[in-house]
């Protein structure tokens, strides 16, 4: 039992919630970029909540089922088809031995969260199947591909389509304070608790960088602890949100701190695409 | 007590020592770390240490106040001990090949410091460093006790591929590259030796405070202990 991929798309990945218990031995936590979206395709499918999906960045992704089974996609909005005919997201949909599945034109969003029925198989290592390079044996999903999956018996009933959160860019990312936000100056605090920032062309499964802000700037800290959703901010006045795939130490001020929540929303924030932060408390 | 203990993060709890880069903060980090990791396993995901901070992850929980009461346990538990203790370490002995097909660096140090190739291999030699924590890359350990006069600015473009086992000099710290990868340090030469493997039970040989030496061998004893 298994999907093939026949064209993987401009960057495409098995994730699931993540490696946790690995990060003293320099090992990133990885995992969905968009918890959300990614568990809303596995719930569809009455799989684990954290049951590995592929995720995929842009458009381009095309696969091939080699057995009847169900898929769910969720995340991004774009141009799906099965055989090339148009179906739709975020509802279940049931596959046939040679179907193939393309992804099209991305709409709206960044990461698209494709489930199947018990999950991709893909390898554990260090107790995630999450791709990262250096640890898993691919780092990217590549043409001719084939990643196991289970037989699924039952149909799926499940026939409701259910409605993805709204992601209204007028809603604010939610923020704790970072440890280093209260030895910045009274201006710095209040600039960055009320202006907007544009999301700038550096984006990926470890960063998104914000455009340059010369009104800002923070001295540099001894190495010290981050973590996803870590919004740091360099002398020469950049903020940088750390993603999934981000280091597990950095020398740069920790500002704020991402709600997880509020990080799967920001996740799916395109380049040239405004964030105000809301700070929240504890 | 120096030290401020804060929420970072819904599941995370930060504890930072006075911010400086000292062999007994660091001894202090490693001993509240094990004291934490050993009294609330049950709550704890796992926990991250550099020189003078820890970063402590907690369970999921459906109660509100989980982290909270996490937190005040965690900081009964520097109160209650507040003299700390050096925890056991251990010792390694590395053998590096100081080849100039291997250390790529070698020279160009060599000329920028105004050293022979046999000073740099002498100095770098010398110390027992201790690993100040592991990071950057999976299994990289940061190493601190390199001699004055090796410290060097980190290359101003970084190479895109770096041998695995290279052995390297960044800024006042050296390290050992565990993996193929891109870095941006001077590299002096290559261990035979394999310090990380996702397949052993033990994936990283090196553990934070760790002490380490090494000792040169030749070419061709690197090519037999590979």
């Amino acid at each position: 039992m298994s999907v093939e991929i026949l064209a993987p798309g401009v960057y495409s990945t098995i994730q699931d919630q993540g490696r946790f218990g690995f990060r003293n031995i320099g090992v990133p936590v990885s995992g969905f970029m968009d918890k959300t979206s990614a568990k809303l395709a596995n719930s569809l499918l009455n799989n684990e909540l954290d049951a590995a999906v592929i995720e995929t960045l842009g458009m381009g992704l095309k696969l091939k089922f080699h057995q009847r089974t169900y898929i769910s996609i969720c995340g991004a909005q774009c141009d799906i088809t099965i055989n090339q005919n148009p179906v739709s997201q975020n509802s279940v949909l049931e596959v046939r031995q040679n179907d193939i599945l393309h992804f099209g034109k991305v709409q709206k969003g960044i990461w698209c969260y494709l489930s199947i029925a018990g999950g991709f198989q893909a390898e554990v290592v260090l107790s995630s199947r999450s791709f990262f390079q250096g640890i898993t044996k691919k780092s990217k999903l590549e043409k001719g591909d084939r990643i196991k999956t289970l037989s699924s018996t039952q149909p799926i009933l499940n026939r409701t389509k259910v409605k993805p959160q709204s992601r209204s860019i007028d809603n604010p990312i939610e923020v704790f304070k970072g440890p280093e936000f209260n030895s910045l100056n009274s201006q710095t605090q209040s600039y960055i608790a009320n202006s907007s920032f544009q999301v700038s062309k550096a984006i990926n499964r470890m960063a998104y960088k914000l455009e340059k802000d010369h009104k800002l700037s923070a001295k540099e800290i001894i190495t010290s602890p981050v973590q996803p959703g870590t919004v740091q901010l360099t002398p020469s006045g950049e903020l940088i949100v750390l993603m999934q795939d981000c280091q597990t130490t950095g020398g740069y001020a920790r500002v704020l701190q991402l709600t997880e929540q509020s990080l799967s929303k920001l996740a799916q924030i395109g380049s040239g695409e405004s964030v105000e932060f809301l700070l929240i408390e504890f | 007590m120096s030290v401020i203990i804060q929420q970072f993060g819904e599941r995370g709890i930060l504890l930072s020592w006075q911010q400086k880069i000292d062999e007994k903060t660091s001894k202090k980090v490693h001993f509240y770390n094990q004291r934490i990791k050993d009294q609330l396993s049950d709550f704890i995901i796992e926990t991250v240490t550099t020189y003078c901070s820890l970063m402590v992850l907690i369970k999921q929980s459906q109660n509100y106040h989980f982290v909270n009461i996490v937190k005040m346990e965690i900081e009964k538990i520097v109160l209650e001990t507040p003299k700390f203790e050096t925890i056991e370490s251990k010792f390694w002995k590395i053998p590096v090949c100081y080849d100039l097909s291997l250390g790529q660096d070698l020279q160009s140090l060599s000329q920028q410091k105004n050293l022979t190739i046999d000073d740099i291999i002498k100095l770098h030699c010398e110390p027992v460093y201790t690993v100040s924590f592991i990071g950057f890359l999976p299994g990289f350990p940061y190493l601190q006790g390199l001699n004055q006069k090796l410290i060097t600015p980190r290359l101003s473009t970084p190479r895109l591929s770096v041998a695995k086992g290279s052995v390297a000099i960044g800024g006042s710290q050296t390290g050992i590259y565990p993996q193929q990868s891109p870095g941006g340090w001077h590299i002096i030469g290559r261990t035979p030796l394999e310090f990380f493997n996702t397949k052993k039970s033990t994936p990283c040989i090196l553990q934070p405070m760790d002490s380490i030496q090494f000792y040169p061998i030749s070419l061709e004893e690197f090519k037999d202990v590979r």
